[in-house]
């Protein structure tokens, strides 16, 4: 696409939307380039390279919203779908909490030292990706003859938000974002061909593992799971690998946490500000100004300047996900309605050390599936994992569930590792949680 | 690349709208929007030269992006053009107060060499910026230049989804009476209810597909999502659930009896979740309501059967073609032709004709889901199951409509064979490791099955279970499904999300794991 100015770009939108009867507006573009290599058999499987654009126009007309999504920057295409959005909005009713941020919750000035885009990005050349992909795939297919097929990847992607609306408030930054990946098929001795997965995801390329840790750890897990089955119904402890504490587990506690679960009646943390809602050995926090976090930005989509949000402090409910009208329609004044990077402050322990001190439990390095209800906070998913007995590890395990009630479970960890993971924003050790139920046979 | 990419190689599936409300996808806007979009109005009547003009492209300029691609020795190039616009419309607080629209335009540029794919796509369809796609895509190649298409040859599909009334006509002002009127009926059915929340999705997609044997078609898919969650207070305590309608229809989507149904189903889902109780977890027969119960065969063996897992030897099923995996009665389609399900095409994302796939025929094993690539591999035709998300992604295998056929057996036998067990009715999400074959569903809500008779509800469990093991376990079949009891769901694969739809007759598993405590 030519190349566009997109300050320039955005402010006549802004402009454009006023002159075409919106009260207020705010447009963002996002300009994405990305790579993606992926090898198997020694060979490239996969080259993707793309570059795309993508502007959000939000007009808001006399208390009326509307936001339309397009990829098509010609100024003649963008008067008319501004035109098409004012006279769109003025169907809707009037809706006092449709109006755009107080000008006090913008940044003032640029945010600095958050380094989230690499300047050595533009040196990186095809062939440098190409052999780090490449190298991957080959370790991870020499680490056993149990490997079946390895499909090992490399991406990579730089990409500059530009936002202005019309209280006045510009802003621009830029991010990169590299990745390695491996996943192994192994054979599963008459039960399945079992996975193993490694992934990691970092701000600098300089901060990727090495291709041979990515091989071997999926492949370590894959062959790990070998030999797995399900196991007796039972109530025990549950270590959770750090890893996938993130993606599945601290899921159940997000949704209730945004200001829109709470206005529609559907967050079991509703009026519990100030109360012990889990276990004091959570500290859960949300910092969108973590140097180098994979979740960091100066500000969120709304334009709202980012913060360090602490939303449980040893157990007690500080904080909400609060957006702009939500926040409005609850009377509470707007943090963010976008999660960033998600931190659990860590303990003592390596997950070594919670192996050894556990009895009987089961080490959980996945989920499959499963899901929560944010209203009443029941739960119930799919796990995958070791037997632990005695401070050792017994046998794989699969084909299991766990379920419980949120806040149940989270009022029950017994121990926060001091290994958190540093490859995902989601910043979280390793977790051990007393007293859980696992169905299996 | 999102942080998705983390997800990359495993298989979700959302069957409700829920997992789209955080991002925006959808809106609604009036009838004039479409001149926000180069080109013309297109509809089900439409020529090739219209998909030309709209994309602002002729035969000539096709050929030399195609010859471009070929440039570095591929074997094969295609372009798939595309225009997308989408809908949303949401109502809240007994009123409408979100609109949102989106309009995807490009062009996806994939080269394959053997089984390898290079990729790129544009999103401004001039000749150079096509052209300098186009080499991008070449470069998983390294040889000498092959010759593209001498001329196109245009290729009709079929016509599953003829749209009566395009939504491109139907504007807000229209919409906006449909969703106070659910709202208004699911509040007027309980006193219970406190919170509704309804939306409405529609869309619709034009594709040109051409490559480089000279096939050209394309195609008009339109679709129309209707969603309603209810949330209900009784003596302090409050619960939520929720229903969804989706097909592809125009906008005579409104005048289906079923768009009225969500209203009384979800009140019901909704209010009956306070006598809820949590079963015994364990092994147990679990039977499971027709419907949007085909979320077991789409996660205990569809993303086994698609071909890719299978011609990396990576999936649990790769060594079973021909082999028996299931009782005889038992026989599994994913089928890309039922009339207006949300999961049909005329033609797939690589322009092949859809099917009607036996996965499982008679208790065998009988075929693999394919898109070009892997069909070449295999050396047969394509089942017509190569699917994008859109022309920013390659094609990949994919379910359409995956379903049961019919067997012996009646519901009323089903649930009185069994002595205590699970009752699914109402599913959310699944998920499965093809390697293993290890999968999982969640039932939102559903009831126990106690000597032989339905009794108390149930709510919010997982099951987990072993797919080729679960095809062996299921022991009875009823005669209950038909292709209006299909539901729609949303798939995600390799970090792409498609409509599909599944269904099942009543059927019984004679023991799954369920989760509780």
């Amino acid at each position: 696409m030519a190349e566009v100015n997109a300050t320039d770009l955005v402010k006549w939108a802004v402009k454009q939307s006023q002159k075409c009867g919106a009260d207020q507006g705010s447009v963002s573009l996002a300009k994405n380039r990305a790579v993606q290599v992926e090898y198997r058999e020694g060979e490239i499987e996969k080259l993707k390279e793309t570059t795309s654009y993508s502007l959000n126009l939000d007009v808001y007309v006399d208390h009326r919203f509307m936001r339309n999504t397009t990829s098509d920057l010609n100024k003649n295409s963008l008067k008319s779908l501004i035109a098409e959005a004012v006279a769109s909005a003025r169907y809707l009713p009037a809706d006092e909490c449709r109006v755009l941020p107080d000008a006090a919750c913008y940044p003032k000035g640029q945010v600095d030292g958050l380094e989230i885009a690499d300047p050595a990005y533009s040196g990186i050349e095809t062939s440098q990706r190409k052999k780090i992909a490449a190298e991957t795939e080959k370790i991870a297919v020499s680490q056993s003859n149990k490997v079946i097929s390895a499909t090992c990847g490399y991406f990579d992607s730089i990409s500059t938000v530009t936002f202005a609306n019309s209280e006045g408030f510009v802003g621009s930054y830029p991010a990169t974002d590299f990745g390695l990946y491996a996943e192994v098929a192994v054979d599963g001795d008459g039960r399945g061909r079992p996975t193993g997965w490694d992934w990691v995801q970092t701000r600098y390329m300089n901060e990727l593992p090495k291709p041979e840790l990515i091989a071997k750890r999926a492949v370590h897990r894959g062959l790990a799971r070998v030999g797995q089955e399900s196991m007796q119904s039972c109530r025990c402890d549950m270590i959770v690998e750090n890893r996938v504490v993130g993606a599945r587990l601290l899921r159940m506690l997000q949704r209730p946490f945004t200001a829109r679960s709470l206005q529609q009646k559907q967050s079991f943390f509703r009026d519990k500000i100030g109360r012990k809602v889990v276990s004091d050995k959570l500290t859960l926090v949300d910092d969108a100004l973590l140097k180098k976090g994979q979740g960091t930005r100066p500000f969120d989509s709304e334009g709202l300047t980012s913060r360090r949000l602490n939303l449980i402090e040893n157990g007690i409910l500080h904080n909400y996900y609060v957006d702009n009208y939500y926040g409005r329609k609850l009377g509470m004044a707007p943090t963010t309605g976008e999660m960033s990077n998600i931190i659990i402050v860590p303990g003592q322990k390596s997950l070594e050390q919670l192996i050894a001190g556990c009895q009987k439990g089961i080490l959980v390095t996945d989920f499959i599936g499963g899901n929560s209800n944010s209203t009443t906070g029941d739960f119930s998913m799919g796990i995958m994992g070791e037997l632990i007995e005695n401070g050792q590890r017994v046998r794989p395990v699969c084909e299991m569930n766990i379920a419980g009630n949120a806040l149940e479970l989270w009022s029950n960890i017994g121990e926060v590792g001091s290994d958190t993971f540093q490859y995902s924003s989601n910043r979280t050790p390793s977790l051990l949680f007393k007293d859980v139920a696992f169905s299996g046979i | 690349m999102s942080f998705n990419q983390k997800l990359s190689r495993r298989r979700f599936l959302q069957t409700t709208a829920t997992g789209l409300a955080g991002t925006v996808l959808a809106g609604s806007m009036i009838g004039c929007n479409s001149q926000s979009v180069p080109g013309t109005v297109l509809s089900g009547n439409s020529q090739l030269s219209d998909y030309y003009a709209l994309f602002g492209v002729d035969a000539d300029v096709i050929r030399r992006t195609i010859s471009e691609g070929l440039s570095c020795g591929g074997d094969y190039c295609d372009l798939y053009f595309q225009r997308q616009v989408t809908h949303r419309i949401g109502l809240e607080d007994n009123q409408v107060n979100s609109l949102s629209s989106k309009v995807d335009f490009g062009v996806g540029i994939r080269v394959l060499n053997g089984d390898r794919t290079g990729y790129s796509f544009t999103e401004e369809l001039t000749p150079e910026a096509m052209k300098q796609a186009a080499r991008t895509a070449a470069c998983i190649a390294d040889s000498a230049a092959k010759p593209g298409p001498v001329e196109f040859k245009l290729h009709q599909g079929g016509d599953l989804y003829p749209v009566q009334t395009p939504w491109q006509e139907f504007g807000v002002d229209q919409k906006i009476p449909q969703l106070q009127r659910l709202n208004e009926m699911a509040y007027s059915l309980d006193n219970r209810i406190v919170k509704c929340h309804v939306s409405l999705w529609n869309d619709w997609s034009d594709v040109l597909i051409a490559d480089s044997n000279g096939r050209i078609a394309f195609d008009h898919r339109p679709m129309g999502s209707m969603y309603l969650s209810c949330v209900a207070e009784q003596g302090g305590k409050r619960e939520s659930n929720n229903a969804v309608f989706a097909r592809r229809l125009g906008a005579e989507f409104f005048s289906r009896q079923e768009i009225d149904g969500l209203a009384k189903t979800a009140v019901r889902r909704t209010v009956e979740l306070f006598d809820a109780v949590k079963p015994e977890g364990g092994q147990m027969p679990v039977v499971l309501t027709p419907g949007k119960s085909g979320i077991l065969l789409h996660e205990a063996i569809g993303h086994g059967m698609e071909a890719d897992a299978n011609r990396k030897k990576e999936s649990t099923f790769s060594d079973k073609l021909g082999k028996v995996v299931a009782n005889p009665f038992v026989s599994i389609v994913d089928d890309g032709t039922v009339a207006n399900a949300r999961g049909s095409l005329n033609i797939d994302d690589e322009g092949c004709d859809t099917q009607k796939t036996y996965m499982v025929r008679d208790g065998v094993l009988e075929s693999y889901l394919h898109d070009k690539i892997s069909a070449a591999h295999y050396g047969i035709a394509s089942t017509g199951n190569g699917r994008r998300q859109s022309f920013r992604f390659m094609p990949q295998p994919r379910m359409r409509c995956t379903y049961m056929e019919n067997g012996p057996h009646n519901r009323e036998e089903i649930i009185k064979s069994v002595k205590k067990g699970l009752f699914a009715e109402h599913f959310s999400n699944g998920e499965v490791r093809t390697g293993s074959g290890d999968f999982s569903f969640y039932v939102k809500s559903g009831r126990m099955i106690e000597d032989g008779k339905l009794t108390r509800p149930v709510k919010d469990i997982n099951i987990i279970g072993n797919g080729p093991q679960v095809l062996k376990d299921i022991v009875m079949v009823a005669d209950d499904i038909s292709y209006e009891k299909l539901k729609g769901g949303t798939c995600g694969k390799g970090g792409q999300w498609a409509p599909v739809s599944m269904g099942l007759p009543t059927v019984k598993v004679s023991k799954i794991t369920v989760g509780s405590v």
